[in-house]
């Protein structure tokens, strides 16, 4: 956001600290810089201000230009950002940026960062496999569990969620205490998975297993079928 | 020999897009930037509302002027929306959908002769809809200089005593145009002046970007004067319900009433109780798919200039209108072309009137993988057929 009237203590260069700002006609004093670094345009600066507030300004050295980033309109612009890719991993930022308004470099730091704390957990790609005719067997298990001291159903939901077989683990409420979905290439697999290494953990108290037959939409997706495009190629 | 058809039928063209509807449905592997309708289909809890009346039995006629909950929700809407107070029982009428909001409009207020201002180019249905009603279409030619906008000055040279009315739709099919609100209130002080009715079609009134919607009804002394056109068929992915509204003082409302007791006894029982649910609860819906719109509507804007396809930026709706200068063809030769040659299908902008020539009708209602291969094909015919 731009319009922001900044004074700065300039060394060697031109802005090496803000030292006061206006900004939609309050004027702040600089208590503290709390953080400061570069990124490819710009210089940033996170600052506090004396009445306890925080601010991030941001010099563009090249176009000789303050502005405040605003974060609100930070916290906006990442979750558009995410909202895109969660739809399409594959759009790239300078798609998103032309979609978006933000510039390509913004989106590149604000998706750079989202990896970096598993806001971003993983980019995957869905595979309908009965396309190609391979078997794959997915079971949900209710599983009751003995809670244990101090760490409740975490310690033993651990245990659990640590094998591959298992591809979800929830915590939920009702007449049993886990529900987890395991896969297998056969249901001979995946039952013994269940007896053989589930059932006899310490603290599980027993399993219900229930075998999926058919996958009618999964994360959102519809998978029987597939929409038909029904609209009319030419219209006023 | 008695002509077996009126002539004022005869005499109106055949829609410019039949003949490209023809071609691409024989075309293999086509994409069509050439469709005027969501590709999203009605959110569920809508469609679901109508599958329970139908179980419910709600399946006979309703009140001319439409169910009472759904004309009480409307009036709550465009108050809610607009600041407009309409009495649900004397000044709203539930229509199949605007086209027949459209024809009542013309037909309660024309007597043969009546000249009808239209900005050209524009929907193919307002020039026709008065003809068929025995007025005469004045068409104002616009362009993209002025954003597609219709001007006040513009609209006053052409008026004479027999002018009636105004009709507009803004934003605008084909060009995606909004008027700026200066310029509405301009024409809406004509309109005063020559005591006009302003006919306006707000169906994409939901589909704006960055800017705020024309409101004629809004502008001070218009609401009496003003027939507002609206409906359910683009904001919420309704358009194969035929719902839509007329809005106006209960005299013009009245009249049109009239007319749609005789011709149309009511709009469909399923798809007002369709539209009850989506005034309730699906206007949520109607914004995240406006999200989706104005994201494919920067890439196609973008691309389209990249291309030399220079292309101004539409601010509802979902059409982008660019001009095809570049290439030296005809907007139907472009059109022709591109759909034979590439096999991407848009509209020609004669389709919606002369001043549409030079230009071509791009909607961005598909998929963000289709918009760009359309672009990469464009591009590639750009670069066979540049003026030299």
């Amino acid at each position: 956001m731009k319009g922001v009237e900044v004074h700065c203590y300039s060394g060697h260069t031109y802005a090496v600290r803000p030292t006061s700002f206006v900004w939609q006609n309050v004027a702040y004093r600089v208590k503290a810089v709390e953080k400061e670094w570069r990124e490819p345009e710009a210089k940033h600066f996170r600052v506090s201000t004396e009445d306890n507030k925080f601010f991030e300004l941001c010099y563009n050295e090249q176009q000789d230009e303050w502005s405040v980033i605003d974060p609100g309109e930070k916290e906006r612009g990442m979750k558009k950002i995410f909202e895109i890719l969660e739809k399409d991993a594959r759009v790239t930022p300078g798609q998103i940026a032309t979609m978006t308004g933000m510039s390509q470099a913004e989106v590149k730091s604000i998706i750079e960062k989202a990896e970096k704390d598993r806001t971003i957990v993983k980019y995957s790609t869905m595979i309908n496999w009965e396309k190609l005719g391979e078997e794959q067997v997915l079971a949900l298990i209710e599983v009751r569990v003995q809670p244990q001291m101090d760490v409740g159903f975490n310690a033993i939901a651990e245990r659990i969620y640590r094998f591959p077989e298992v591809r979800s683990a929830y915590l939920v409420s009702g007449g049993y205490d886990l529900a987890v979905l395991v896969s297998g290439r056969t249901m001979h697999e995946v039952a013994a998975f269940v007896t053989e290494r589930l059932a006899t953990l310490h603290g599980v108290q027993g399993t219900v297993t229930h075998f999926l037959l058919r996958r009618y939409k999964e994360d959102g997706e519809i998978l029987t079928g597939g929409e038909e495009h029904r609209r009319l190629p030419v219209t006023m | 020999m008695k002509n077996r058809i009126a002539r004022r039928v005869s005499e109106v063209p055949p829609s410019g897009i039949r003949k490209f509807f023809d071609l691409i449905s024989s075309l293999e592997g086509g994409i069509s930037l050439g469709v005027g309708e969501p590709d999203f289909t009605t959110p569920w809890h809508i469609s679901e509302a109508a599958i329970r009346s139908l179980e419910q039995g709600y399946t006979m006629y309703t009140s001319n002027a439409g169910m009472p909950e759904l004309r009480k929700e409307l009036a709550s809407y465009l108050e809610a929306a607009y600041g407009l107070s309409y009495d649900p029982a004397t000044e709203l009428l539930i229509t199949n959908g605007v086209s027949e909001g459209l024809d009542l409009a013309v037909r309660a207020i024309l007597d043969p002769g009546d000249e009808v201002i239209i900005p050209d180019p524009s929907f193919g249905a307002y020039p026709a809809c008065v003809l068929f009603a025995y007025g005469v279409p004045v068409r104002i030619p616009t362009n993209s200089d002025d954003g597609f906008q219709l001007s006040a000055a513009d609209i006053e040279a052409r008026i004479t005593n027999r002018t009636k009315a105004i009709l507009m739709g803004y934003p605008a099919n084909p060009t995606g145009a909004v008027m700026e609100t200066g310029k509405i209130a301009e024409i809406a002080e004509v309109a005063r002046r020559h005591n006009l009715t302003v006919i306006s079609d707000e169906i994409y009134n939901l589909l704006v970007y960055d800017t705020e919607p024309t409101c004629f009804a809004c502008l001070p002394e218009m609401k009496g004067r003003t027939i507002l056109l609206g409906g359910f068929s683009k904001a919420f992915a309704m358009t194969g319900w035929r719902i839509g509204y007329a809005a106006g003082s209960a005299e013009i409302i009245g009249a049109m009433t009239k007319i749609h007791q005789y011709t149309a006894m009511c709009a469909s029982t399923m798809g007002q109780m369709a539209a009850i649910e989506a005034l309730k609860s699906g206007l949520p819906d109607a914004r995240r798919m406006v999200e989706e719109y104005d994201r494919r509507r920067r890439v196609i804007v973008r691309g389209l200039n990249d291309i030399g396809l220079s292309c101004f930026e539409p601010k509802g709706a979902f059409y982008a209108f660019p001009s095809i200068a570049v290439t030296g063809l005809s907007s139907e030769g472009f059109a022709e072309k591109l759909l034979v040659e590439d096999k991407v299908a848009v509209v020609p902008g004669t389709a919606f009137g002369p001043s549409g020539e030079g230009h071509v009708r791009c909607c961005y209602a598909t998929s963000l993988q289709d918009i760009e291969e359309a672009l990469k094909r464009m591009a590639r015919f750009v670069e066979r057929h540049r003026r030299p």
